[in-house]
């Protein structure tokens, strides 16, 4: 599957998609509700509106964090209210939430993102800031030039392969080949980042194997 | 301008150094944009190192992996892209290089006042390592001049690579090779260099009539000989004027030797070729003190009767004394032998030699025989070798100029220099002592193990084409620093128009592409002028010495 493809998999919630899944404006898709230095976990404003998994997002504040969406997930706000199946013969997944609005304000979207960057003064650091994201602060998806920015080294890499959030496999893969659009070779910046990501699971070779397939 | 030189830069980095010892080698790590099918065993690398810069040879190639198993369950590189991917990082290629030179500053080889100096160290783990540039090869082998001689190019390189002449000359040299690799080329091209640089006179033992006159090459093309490039400098002495006419040379000398020149320790010399048994060539000495100078003609010249009586006179065992009455009586067969005793063979050869001519000895149809090509050699050498230890000695006490160096070329050396008569023949002892003397030797053969030890480690440059043979490889490589990873450069050669040069006439041993012989382009590179040329220069001579033709 290659980058291209998984741009058609967009939300047309998401505001100004233009070059890959990469936003040309800032524009936040929700907010920090749970941060740690490591890993942060935001909830959609609306339903279902999230980004897709390896994108980079940012948050607002006075340092800005930089971090890739790991998991997505939606479900009941209340967790001791479970959703219960709805549909009635042959209704769409439309036709339900149109018949019962409500459940649009009983469900949310959350965001699990792992940190692999910081900007500070104006300068960016590919390491973790030394204080976490405070809650509520704003996210939104990274505009093209900061995904190509922060792309041209990839030693924050080694954080997302060995993170525990998710399916840390899928997630690099995902990373990269969006992250590839934003290069003037795409092809190039793959096979670099595979190379790095080569040289991190030097003794693995079945993850590795899988890994470089997703990504090509 | 400076972003293409740094592009060029950047290409030829190779890798960098990660591990090694100067007695193994340094290991290196391949770049992953570099492939080990790109490298051959023998290139010239240069390694930029902390404090100074490094010149090597690739020694050897190898493949490596990050993890072990990796063997066991390689990577899937049926997909293109997890193959470029692990090509370089997860498995890589090393190279085995051998330091050999040192440069102080690292920044300008130029500025090095004191030229490069053989390696003492290894360079720092990373250093950067890069084939070496075509400056590179010219500050250490030098450029083409008065005393270097452009002999070939490094292998993958335009770049023109000197051998040192005048170094060359300094002490005997070796050109070896088993049969059909080029010796013969090579040596050609060695003979043209000191005959240009005027390092000294060459004198030729021209077995198979190849370097005088018109030469054949491997495929049956002709090629140009000494005197028809150089035909002022070069006087073609023949033993077997026929044939030399036939092939259209008038030479400048016909040799004849006189049984009275031959002398018992030639015998002991022909000893292995003529089929003589130990006592009866032996028994030549006591032939020499019964029967005075001309031993050889009177002894032939016996009845069978009167060998027995003779035996017994000089307390020889009859039996080896007819054996080697007939043995030697083959040499009758050999035309240039004569029983006058004014042959000036000799005096015309030295006479030749010590007005600067270089002289061709053609052998023509003896060339076929080893006794005749082994008799002849040995006997003039003898008398070059006593006029030269006569004239160094009267320089010495008259202050006289010394004698111009000589340098005689032998093929089938092994015949004259194996272990057990290099001690006692003329050659032995011209390998071993005679530089100072200023007369020393190139020798050609195709079997190097043949060739006594000591005459070996004596031999000052060695170039050698290919050789199969485990015993010749030794004996060409011994007492090399780093012999053992030359081994695998040496066996490695191509068969042809390749070779292996190290010793005193270069910093550092190197494989060489031998330069072309053949082409009319080739002839004019080496400062040969066809008819039309030269006529224009004996006009522009005159003109220069009476002034343009007005008439």
């Amino acid at each position: 599957m290659d980058a291209s493809a998984d741009n058609g998999n967009r939300s047309s919630d998401l505001v100004g998609v233009s070059k890959g899944n990469y936003a040309s404006t800032i524009s936040p898709f929700g907010e920090i509700v749970e941060a740690s230095t490591t890993y942060l976990l935001a909830q959609c404003h609306r339903l279902y509106a999230a980004p897709s998994l390896g994108d980079l997002v940012r948050t607002e504040e006075d340092s800005t964090a930089f971090s890739v969406v790991a998991d997505v997930s939606t479900k009941s706000i209340d967790p001791s209210r479970r959703p219960l199946a709805m549909s009635q013969g042959e209704d769409t997944v439309d036709d339900i939430y149109n018949r019962h609005p409500q459940i649009s304000r009983l469900l949310s979207t959350e965001i699990s993102l792992i940190v692999v960057a910081h900007k500070a003064d104006g300068k960016l650091f590919r390491y973790l800031s030394p204080v976490p994201t405070k809650i509520h602060a704003q996210v939104s998806i990274c505009q093209f030039e900061e995904v190509r920015e922060l792309t041209m080294s990839l030693e924050f890499l080694s954080v997302l392969i060995t993170s525990s959030v998710g399916s840390p496999d899928d997630v690099v893969a995902a990373f990269l080949r969006t992250a590839s659009v934003s290069h003037p070779d795409p092809k190039k910046f793959l096979v670099d980042a595979g190379k790095h990501i080569a040289a991190i699971l030097a003794g693995d070779v079945h993850r590795l194997n899988a890994l470089l397939r997703r990504i090509s | 301008m400076e972003t293409d030189k740094k592009c060029e830069d950047v290409s030829n980095v190779l890798g960098m150094v990660l591990a090694g010892s100067l007695t193994e080698g340094v290991r290196i790590k391949l770049a992953s944009n570099v492939s080990t099918e790109q490298i051959k065993v023998g290139t010239f690398v240069s390694i930029r190192g902390e404090l100074m810069r490094f010149f090597g040879v690739v020694t050897d190639v190898s493949l490596d992996s990050m993890d072990s198993s990796l063997t066991s369950i390689p990577p899937d590189v049926t997909n293109p892209f997890i193959h470029e991917v692990v090509s370089g990082t997860t498995v890589y290629g090393t190279l085995t290089v051998e330091p050999m030179l040192t440069l102080g500053d690292d920044k300008d080889p130029t500025s090095s006042l004191e030229g490069p100096l053989p390696a003492k160290t290894v360079p720092a783990h990373f250093a950067e390592v890069s084939i070496a540039s075509e400056t590179d090869i010219e500050f250490i082998f030098g450029k083409e001049d008065e005393s270097h001689f452009y002999i070939g190019t490094p292998l993958d390189m335009e770049t023109k690579l000197c051998l040192d002449v005048k170094e060359l000359v300094k002490r005997s040299n070796g050109v070896f090779g088993k049969s059909g690799t080029g010796k013969t080329f090579l040596t050609r091209l060695l003979l043209i260099g000191i005959l240009q640089n005027s390092a000294a006179v060459n004198l030729v033992f021209d077995m198979h009539s190849e370097y005088g006159w018109k030469g054949s090459s491997e495929d049956n093309k002709e090629v140009k000989g000494l005197k028809q490039l150089f035909s002022s400098k070069v006087a073609v002495f023949s033993l077997d004027e026929e044939s030399s006419r036939r092939r259209g040379l008038t030479p400048d000398y016909v040799a004849k030797i006189g049984y009275g020149e031959i002398e018992p320790e030639d015998i002991q010399l022909l000893r292995e070729t003529m089929g003589l048994s130990e006592v009866a060539a032996e028994s030549s000495y006591n032939l020499r003190q019964r029967l005075g100078p001309q031993w050889l003609r009177d002894f032939l010249n016996l009845k069978s009767e009167q060998l027995l009586e003779l035996a017994q006179e000089i307390s020889v065992n009859e039996r080896a004394l007819s054996t080697l009455h007939n043995r030697l009586s083959r040499l009758k067969r050999f035309d240039f032998i004569n029983e006058s005793d004014k042959n000036d063979s000799v005096k015309q050869l030295l006479h030749y030699l010590e007005r600067g001519m270089h002289v061709v000895l053609e052998f023509g149809r003896y060339g076929n025989s080893l006794a005749a090509y082994i008799l002849v050699a040995n006997i003039l050498t003898r008398r070059i070798h006593d006029r030269y230890v006569y004239l160094k000695d009267r320089s010495s006490v008259d202050g006289i100029g010394e004698p111009r160096p000589v340098v005689i070329t032998i093929e089938e050396a092994h015949k004259f220099l194996t272990p057990g008569i290099a001690g006692q023949t003329i050659f032995g002892s011209i390998a071993r002592e005679m530089r100072k003397y200023n007369v020393t030797l190139l020798v050609v053969d195709q079997r190097p193990s043949g060739i006594d030890e000591e005459v070996m480690s004596q031999l000052g440059t060695k170039i050698t084409c290919l050789l199969d043979s485990e015993r010749d490889v030794n004996s060409v490589l011994s007492g090399v620093s780093g012999s053992r990873k030359l081994r695998s450069v040496l066996s490695r050669l191509e068969s042809k128009q390749q070779a292996l040069a190290f010793g005193d006439a270069l910093p550092m041993p190197v494989v060489i592409r031998t330069r072309e012989y053949g082409s009319s382009e080739s002839y004019r590179e080496l400062g040969w002028k066809d008819d039309r040329e030269l006529a224009q220069q004996v006009k522009s001579d005159v003109e220069d010495l009476f002034g343009p033709d007005t008439s």
